[in-house]
């Protein structure tokens, strides 16, 4: 977006500093000894300075400055911002115009946390526009606000920094870092995929409410072929349907850390986040199934819904904003997704905590007659230990 | 968690910016050694720097195999440190400038072998402009001045290329600094930091640094130039305790006349080639233009007559030109009958006297009356006739015979006693050198003075024994400069060879005057005249003959007869074949140039004071105003200004061909275009004008609030991804705003909205109205419906898309 300009300032570096001192130095010997000739370099020392600080601020004055950036990214992924600056003089170069830009990460109000990426053009010849980038890792999920945008320059001699200050509302989701799913993930869901058959025979061929379509995939039968559009595409669609046979996977995100956490509370919140994401993302891509989300933590959300990338981009901008909490709100939380969930769905729940299903902490559950029924097919992963890494390996 | 970070120059590819740095950087550290090189008159650093400097660039720079350390860089600072305080002890006063300026040149060479980073840089910068300002205590050759320049612009670069450099290193430096931490935590991103670079298309760096940088710093460097000289000129100097110019430099002399002359003293003298005057012949019976043949024709400007400690002043120890004569008069009385004259018109400059030059004899017959002082033989402008303009006179002479200039002329009168005087003060003769030498080359031809005169002109002029020369001449401090001249230091210029021949001339009693002008000038054959330079400036003698020893030119002249003769002597010796062989071939008009160039060094650089300034700056200035303002309050002077017109257009221009000459249309269509460029330029910068107010305008707050509820429905809008693009005026905006809210069934009844806002934006923003109050109310009522609709439709999205 076109960047709207706020204010200028210009400022004495630290080299203009060193020179007006000894050119105060100067004017002060050819003013006491009386030396012309120290009076022509005192001149000279001057006119360079006076023409630097006409033409430095006359440099930002006349410069539009537009910023692109994508939507979202995950930790750690190499971000490119690009920033693309607009010479309106019609005669006078710039060169060597740097841009600083700030980029702070909502929730923070610490000064510290704010970052402030730099880019450079060395060049920008009158009415012309050139492009920079600025590249490099968040490594911390959330929704990060960009700007204001700072642009200055200290060309030509350096004595003088003039800033041109532009407001930006830009925003960008980092996305919890995604790892990769293990073999053993596969079989416990494959595992539970064979059990659940067994028990909801089919009720036809084509069963359940049309979903959408599909690319044919090897295993795909013959009868899902949507031959009008695989004859328009020229390559094989099959119809996808929502199986009245809910394959639907219940996460429920545990995130609970004490009032002072340490560093392995702390690594086990992110770890935690990452899976339910990496799993979040690998369903949604296959599509195909429902998916149901839910967090505990400051804020506790549930997200549901057929998996698709549309259901992907708003879980994982959940999880980017996700917070842990100290308070236990893994009943309540597991209450409410029981109650949603349906008929042959997984429930999975990953916690920062030891989590056992003999946990006293689900005696009520156990008790329920509604609730119990799930008790046979729930998984628990604890990402405050390495036994995660059984499903989940992160690099 | 901070991404900006200040890096280091360690570990990363040379950019070109910082290749060129070094270059530069190797130049000027070498431009500023030999500066001061130059002030301390020493050649080993300077030379030293210059191969420091190219060594490092190779070596350290380049190669890398030349870096010194840390350890051994502050050991050699050490080093030069001791130096420096053993050369405080050993020398005092400025050679402790000395030893602090050797100190900067040593840290110098430690710096140019290190490797290279902002910060040695940076030092390397202010130790070169420390050394120049050191340098400009202690230099005062004009190869300063020359140098100077050169060293400000290669300066200008390198600083810029040092900004260049800084910024590039700054922005892509940031991954050098990450470190490595030992322990590594579960989560594999905790122990990062959010770190970014900025980095450039590839080539983009390089490309800006071509022709154009160096152009633009050139023209930084022509405007800081001309800073400096107003600056220079311009700043009043304070101080009263003495001149402004560094102990040592000497007064700067240049030839060219002045009304008296002063020997002996110390300094160079130097051609000075300002134009004095256009000097034209011609016959005055054929008004042909008249050529001089044999020796350069002499334009006498004035005569002197008393000599005392070293000073040749006018008649009666004064130079009160009164009482002034009127010498159409006077030639009327004395003017020839039966000799053929040759008219003489000279223009001469504005000059800060009134002094007029003619050869001799010269009769003035018509024209303006010129003055005349017979104190001092000169001849003067007109009263009414300011000096600060050219002027125009004409006179008859018969100072030629067959083109040949004549070596007598009559004389208006007997010589004064001064005439014969010799200084001698307390009755003891300061010349006996002189006396003597002149007793013997001419004692014995005291009956026959135009021999006797002859003889010692031919003395000092011929025999070789003396020499012409404008170089420094140190005379012996107990003597009087002429008597030196004579007997000791045999060489100086024309004012030493006339002043030994006038007193010569006297001490065997033939009565003398000095005489001083210009002799001769460059002809201009295509215009016909002699243009004569202050650097022609001469001085002679003339020598009084009675009107019983005339030369037989004059033998038949009635007044010559009647009032005596003066003959012309010019002891001065030719120039050497040598320096006429550099004039052939354009040397002398180079040295001319140099000794100009010298000239404005000394005296309008090393020696501007504040007297000197008032004189050749404020006064002029302040002059040129006053005419300025009074031409245009001054009936006469808008007069002026009307003739001056009447002459460029009629004269320059050619519209006095009339407007169907060549000279007529080409000054018709000059002056079309000028006044279709000035027609161009004016409304360029009215519109120029007109924009920055429009801007200025936009940021007056009163405006910007009044459309206030504007921004706030694009924000509105904005942040429901309806944003408006650079494209789009507002009232296409608005159109696409209320399509988009048309489609949903829960926006559909604010579609007119944007519609009815923009309308009244339009009616404020351009229309200049204030809004109503009840209009107000109702388009800030209008937006809080179009946001709870937005908000709906948001939230019932939502809810769908679960």
């Amino acid at each position: 977006m076109t960047l709207k300009r706020r204010r200028y300032s210009t400022s004495l570096t630290f080299e203009g500093c060193c020179f007006v001192i000894i050119a105060g130095f100067i004017l002060a010997g050819a003013i006491t000894r009386q030396i012309n000739l120290l009076m022509v370099l005192f001149g000279l020392l001057a006119g360079a300075f006076v023409a630097h600080g006409l033409l430095v601020r006359s440099i930002v004055r006349r410069i539009q400055v537009k910023r692109r950036l994508p939507k979202s990214i995950s930790a750690g992924e190499l971000l490119v911002v690009e920033l693309s600056a607009t010479n309106q003089r019609r005669w006078l170069g710039a060169w060597a115009v740097a841009a600083t830009d700030t980029l702070r990460r909502e929730g923070t109000t610490t000064g510290k946390r704010t970052l402030r990426p730099r880019a450079l053009w060395s060049h920008l010849p009158p009415g012309e526009t050139c492009t920079t980038t600025y590249r490099g890792r968040i490594v911390q999920r959330g929704r990060y606000q960009f700007g204001p945008l700072q642009v200055s320059s200290r060309f030509p001699f350096g004595f003088l920094r003039s800033r041109a200050m532009f407001d930006a509302n830009d925003s960008l989701i980092v996305y919890p870092r995604l790892g990769q799913l293990t073999a053993a993930w596969r079989r416990w869901q494959e595992g539970l995929e064979t059990g659940s058959g067994r028990n909801s025979p089919r009720q036809g061929l084509l069963e359940g409410d049309f979903y959408g379509l599909r690319d044919w995939r090897s295993g795909d039968s013959r009868r899902w072929l949507h031959w009008r559009t695989s004859a328009r595409r020229q390559t094989p669609v099959v119809r996808q349907f929502e199986q009245q046979r809910d394959r639907g996977l219940a996460i429920l995100l545990d995130l609970w850390q004490p009032e002072q956490p340490g560093e392995d509370e702390l690594d086990a919140v992110e770890i935690a986040t990452s899976l339910a994401a990496t799993i979040a993302t690998e369903l949604c891509r296959a599509g195909g199934r429902r998916l149901l989300v839910a967090s505990t933590g400051r804020r506790p959300w549930i997200i549901e819904g057929p998996a698709s990338m549309a259901l992907l981009d708003e879980i994982m901008a959940s999880l980017a904003t996700s917070e842990a909490a100290s308070h236990d709100y893994l009943s309540n939380s597991l209450s409410e997704l029981l109650d949603r969930v349906r008929r042959s769905t997984q429930v999975m729940i990953i916690g920062t905590r030891s989590l056992e299903v003999s946990d006293h902490r689900f005696d009520s559950f156990r008790n329920d007659s509604r609730h119990k029924k799930w008790f046979s097919r729930l998984k628990t992963v604890d990402t405050s230990n390495n036994s995660y890494r059984e499903l989940f390996q992160i690099a | 968690m901070n991404g900006h970070a200040r890096p280091a120059a360690h570990g990363r590819r040379t950019t070109r910016a910082e290749r060129l740095l070094q270059v530069s950087i190797a130049a000027l550290t070498s431009l500023g050694t030999l500066l001061l090189g130059m002030g301390e008159r020493e050649v080993t650093l300077p030379v030293l720097a210059v191969i420091v400097a190219v060594s490092s660039v190779y070596l350290t720079d380049v190669k890398g195999w030349l870096q010194l350390n840390t350890f051994v860089a502050n050991v050699a600072g050490i080093i030069a440190g001791a130096v420096t305080v053993r050369d405080w002890n050993t020398y005092a006063a400025e050679g402790h400038l000395l030893a602090l300026a050797n100190l900067l040149i040593y840290l110098q060479f430690v710096l140019l072998y290190r490797k290279k980073s902002l910060r040695n840089y940076w030092l390397l910068l202010l130790l070169s402009l420390l050394q120049v300002a050191v340098a400009a205590a202690l230099n005062m050759s004009i190869s300063f001045g020359i140098l100077l320049p050169a060293y400000m612009l290669v300066g200008l670069v390198t600083i810029a290329l040092f900004v260049v450099h800084r910024e590039e290193a700054e922005v892509a430096g940031v991954e050098s600094k990450r470190k490595p931490t030992a322990a590594r935590r579960r989560w594999p991103l905790a122990d990062e930091r959010s770190v970014f670079e900025g980095r450039q298309a590839a080539g983009a760096a390089e490309r800006g640094l071509g022709w154009r940088f160096f152009r633009h710093i050139a023209w930084l460097g022509a405007a800081t130039m001309l800073f400096a000289v107003v600056w220079f000129l311009g700043l009043p100097r304070p101080g009263k305790k003495g001149p402004w110019r560094p102990s040592g430099v000497i007064g700067y002399t240049a030839v060219g006349f002045s009304e008296s002359v002063t020997l002996g003293q110390l300094g160079e003298v130097y051609e000075n080639p300002e134009e004095v005057m256009r000097v034209s012949f011609y016959d005055d019976a054929t008004n042909e233009p008249y050529r001089i043949g044999g020796d350069s024709p002499l334009f006498r400007g004035s005569v002197l007559y008393r000599y005392e400690q070293r000073h040749w002043k006018p008649l009666n120890n004064s130079l009160m030109l009164k009482p002034l004569g009127n010498f159409r008069a006077l030639s009327q009385q004395s003017l020839p009958t039966n000799e053929p004259f040759v008219r003489e018109k000279v223009v001469i400059r504005a000059r800060e006297d009134s002094v007029l030059f003619t050869v001799l004899p010269a009769y003035d017959v018509d024209g303006p009356e010129l003055r005349y002082s017979r104190n001092s033989g000169q001849l003067l402008r007109p009263e009414q006739q300011s000096d600060d303009e050219n002027f125009t006179y004409s006179l008859l002479t018969t100072a030629f015979r067959d083109h040949i200039p004549r070596t007598a002329f009559p004389a208006d009168g007997e010589p004064p006693d001064d005439a014969l005087q010799i200084p001698k003060p307390g009755g003891i003769s300061m010349l006996p050198g002189l006396q003597a030498l002149a007793e013997d080359v001419a004692g014995d031809l005291k009956a026959l003075p135009e021999q006797a005169a002859r003889m010692l002109e031919g003395y000092l002029r011929d025999t070789g024994r003396y020499q012409y020369s404008l170089r420094p001449a140190r005379r012996t401090a107990n003597l009087d400069p002429v008597e030196d001249f004579v007997t000791v230091n045999k060489f100086g210029h024309c004012e030493y060879f006339a002043s030994a021949l006038t007193l010569m001339l006297r001490s065997i009693g033939i009565p003398a005057r000095l005489a001083i002008g210009f002799k001769g000038g460059e002809y201009s054959p295509g215009g016909k005249y002699y243009q004569v330079r202050e650097l022609h400036a001469h001085a002679w003698v003339e020598a009084y003959l009675r009107p019983n020893a005339l030369p037989a030119s004059l033998a038949t002249n009635a007044v010559a007869q009647q009032k005596g003769a003066w003959l012309i002597l010019d002891p001065t010796p030719h120039r050497s074949e040598d320096d006429e062989t550099a004039d052939t071939f354009g040397i002398g008009a180079l040295k001319r140039l140099l000794d100009l160039t010298q000239l404005v060094w000394t005296n309008y650089v090393l020696g501007m004071d504040s007297q000197r300034q008032h004189e050749a700056i404020y006064q002029p200035l302040l002059e040129r105003l006053e005419d300025a303002l009074q031409s245009l309050t001054d009936e006469e002077g808008r007069q002026q200004i009307r003739q001056w017109l009447v002459d460029f257009f009629g004269e320059r221009l050619g519209l006095s061909h009339g407007l169907f000459s060549w000279q007529g249309l080409l000054a018709v269509v000059s002056g079309f275009l000028l006044l279709l460029g000035t027609w161009k330029t004016i409304r360029w910068t009215v519109r120029l004008v007109r924009r920055w107010f429009v801007r200025r305008l936009a940021w007056v707050p009163h405006t910007r609030r009044r459309v206030e509820f504007y921004e706030q429905f694009e924000a509105l809008l904005g942040r429901y991804n309806m944003l408006r693009t650079s494209n789009q005026t507002q009232r296409e905006f608005a159109l696409a705003a209320s399509g988009h809210l048309a489609e949903s069934p829960l926006t559909k009844h604010v579609g007119p909205v944007p519609r009815r806002i923009v309308d009244a934006y339009y009616r404020v923003r351009f229309g200049e109205r204030v809004l109503a109050a009840d209009e107000s109310q109702s388009i800030q009522a209008s937006l809080g419906e179009l946001a709870a609709a937005l908000a709906a439709r948001a939230a019932a999205g939502k809810v769908d898309h679960r």
